[in-house]
């Protein structure tokens, strides 16, 4: 104590009074999170403004005469003639390792009642992405632990991936599963909600700590009852942090949970602002909006460090329909979509994944070897699975190959099934697609794939665990591994087969 | 209601036209007010007030406002104008007494705000200790 009193007196000695120039204006009008400001002359936009008693806005609307300004936090306390004084600063938030496990607000401070976020470092809201010659292109995967996303529409690290979908169709699960199963890669995980119920967010919360996947997540929240301004905001604070962790060489994933109730507190804020409307009632500028936003997403160079920031955008529609404005907008920024359908999803496909639509632009390329030698057998069974599914009715009058197929591929869907917050690690879902993909569960009824999965990685982990931790390692399926899957596969296959017949004829007498 | 540009630019052209060496001129004002009379009703009310208030605030930046703790001497606000006056003409002081400030002055013209009371200071102090 006495040592910090010593600390101010000598920072008040050293310290140099100097006449403090201002410039100010008075607020003319105020509504809902919007001020209109007479003076500041010397504004420059996005500048941070000081309305006092603790309150700031940001200059967003520069006109001839007055200021149209965003206010953050109890807007209820500016008045009509509120002094305001310009600061010279831009918007910044805080950063740094600190901000690790705590649940924060659009502008950095903390809401989960764990104390103050001590961090010195401040990083600026609003950044320009990183240039041409920062970056390099995708090569290191990003495991979701999801079989169906991992194999089919594989993410890179500095991606930019949509996750798409109507209302209850799995999103927020997908990218839930995805944080949960980076607990132990040392990815640092943001998740921005936008606009959701605070308890949604609470069950999040306590859903990430049962993982254990809160010790490596930063939730930065604008729930519904937040301020619009506070909801616009709330991605791009999220985005400084995980700049932050890039520069310093990391990788980060960053979720935008979901981007179009921020379009919406985008189009709120405008039309206070009293800015024209175009399509939608959305101001002319909602698409540099977003793609200003999702370009901040990259992978540097090692000589800038080698950090990643993967950006997981989520776009909810209203009736699967994505040619709606917000939607096209979004799916031309991102590097490829993870199509969720309400159809799939109430017929038990979880997750309710449309691998006929959904895409990875640049994922492949980052893809283990291991992965890609499974995945290319399975995205062509799963490809004439599509195109044969409609005659699977007629399957009597069917060949034997066209039955074959489409059999094939009902096993394949099943395996790709899997409930929620449950990742699968890599080297599972290696051996898992590879046994369907070569035939070695073609036998088993379609209702007992997932439990012949289940049993096979199980006795896998029990009997073969250095095979499972050679694929883990090598990341490629050479063909000693190969034999020894064959051969395991072969066994179990078998035995399986034994013990579902024993079963039956059980049951029968 | 969107006012035609040309209109916009005519009452910016007024009020410059009001204004010689940073006072008013009368003559021209009312001038102005009656030309402006002559318009449309619906416009003319519009200009009118559009009018009224850039000539405020043309005004203002011309206006010296000084608030204090004590009531300064003339010689004191003539020391503060010839100051100001380098960078701006002022045809007006305004002086305001204001205990609120706890000492020292705080000088304001247009948008502009000089801050040289002990409140200021001891602001300053206050954010050096909060950080």
């Amino acid at each position: 104590m006495a040592d910090l009193i010593k600390q101010i007196e000598k920072e008040i000695q050293g310290l140099k009074f100097k006449a403090q120039k201002e410039n100010v204006g008075a607020v003319v009008e105020v509504g809902d999170g919007v001020a209109r400001i007479e003076g500041l002359s010397e504004v420059q936009y996005s500048e941070l403004l000081d309305f006092g008693q603790g309150v700031y806005g940001l200059a967003l609307n520069l006109e001839q005469y007055s200021v149209g300004a965003v206010i953050f936090g109890d807007f209820t306390k500016v008045k009509q003639g509120t002094e305001v004084k310009t600061t010279g600063k831009i918007l910044e938030v805080p950063v740094g390792e600190a901000l690790v496990g705590r649940v924060i607000d659009a502008l950095g401070q903390p809401v989960d009642g764990k104390g103050p976020v001590k961090e010195k470092t401040h990083y600026p809201v609003e950044k320009i992405a990183p240039g041409v010659i920062t970056r390099q292109s995708v090569d290191t995967p990003l495991q979701t632990g999801i079989k169906a996303i991992d194999g089919l529409i594989p993410i890179g690290r500095g991606q930019r991936e949509l996750i798409i979908g109507d209302r209850n169709t799995g999103k927020t699960t997908i990218a839930i599963d995805t944080i949960i199963n980076q607990k132990d890669s040392g990815v640092i995980c943001i998740y921005v909600a936008i606009g959701q119920k605070i308890s949604k967010v609470t069950q999040l919360v306590a859903k990430l700590t049962e993982a254990d996947a809160l010790k490596n997540t930063i939730i930065v929240v604008a729930a519904a009852s937040d301020s619009a301004t506070m909801q616009y905001l709330a991605p791009y604070s999220g985005c400084a942090m995980g700049e932050y962790f890039m520069d310093q060489g990391k990788d980060v994933l960053i979720v935008y949970d979901d981007l179009s109730k921020h379009a919406w507190a985008y189009r709120q804020m405008s039309l206070l602002l009293r800015r024209p409307s175009g399509r939608e009632a959305y101001p002319g500028d909602v698409f540099y909006l977003h793609s200003r936003l999702l370009e901040r997403a990259a992978k540097l160079n090692k000589e800038h460090g080698g950090g990643s920031l993967t950006a997981l955008p989520v776009i909810e529609t209203q009736a699967n329909d994505v040619s709606a404005y917000i939607p096209t907008n979004v799916i031309s920024i991102t590097d490829g979509q993870i199509y969720l359908e309400t159809d799939l999803f109430y017929a038990g496909v979880r997750p309710a994944l449309n691998v006929g639509i959904s895409v990875s632009r640049v994922g492949g390329a980052a893809q283990t070897k291991a992965m890609k030698q499974v995945s290319g057998r399975l995205k062509l069974d799963l490809a004439q699975f599509r195109e044969l599914q409609a005659f699977a009715q007629f399957a009597s009058d069917l060949d034997p190959e066209t039955r074959t197929q489409i059999e094939r591929g009902r096993r394949i869907t099943e395996v790709l099934k899997q409930p929620a917050y449950s990742p699968v690690p890599v080297e599972e879902q290696v051996v898992a697609l590879w046994a369907v993909t070569n035939g070695y569960m073609d036998e088993v009824e379609v209702d007992k794939v997932r439990e012949f999965e289940q049993k096979y990685i199980a006795q896998l982990k029990l009997r073969e665990k250095k095979l499972l931790g050679e694929i883990a390692s090598k990341k490629e399926l050479d063909e000693k591994i190969i034999k020894l899957l064959e051969k395991s596969a072969k066994e179990f296959a078998e035995s399986f087969k034994r013990v579902v017949k024993k079963g039956t004829s059980k049951n029968n007498g | 209601m969107k006012k035609s540009k040309l209109l916009r630019k005519t009452i910016t052209k007024l009020v410059e036209a009001s204004f010689k060496d940073g006072k008013t001129v009368e003559s021209q004002v009312s001038r102005s007010i009656t030309m402006l009379k002559t318009l449309p009703k619906y416009e003319a009310i519009w200009a009118l007030t559009e009018y009224l208030k850039e000539l405020k605030r043309k005004q203002r930046q011309h206006t010296m406002y000084i608030e204090t703790v004590i009531p300064l001497s003339p010689i004191q606000i003539k020391k503060a104008k010839r100051m100001v006056e380098k960078k701006v003409k002022i045809t007006k002081v305004l002086t305001a007494i204001n205990p609120g400030i706890l000492g020292g002055f705080k000088l304001r013209v247009g948008d502009e705000v000089w801050d040289e009371s002990l409140l200021g200071k001891l602001n300053q102090i206050r954010k050096v200790i909060r950080n």
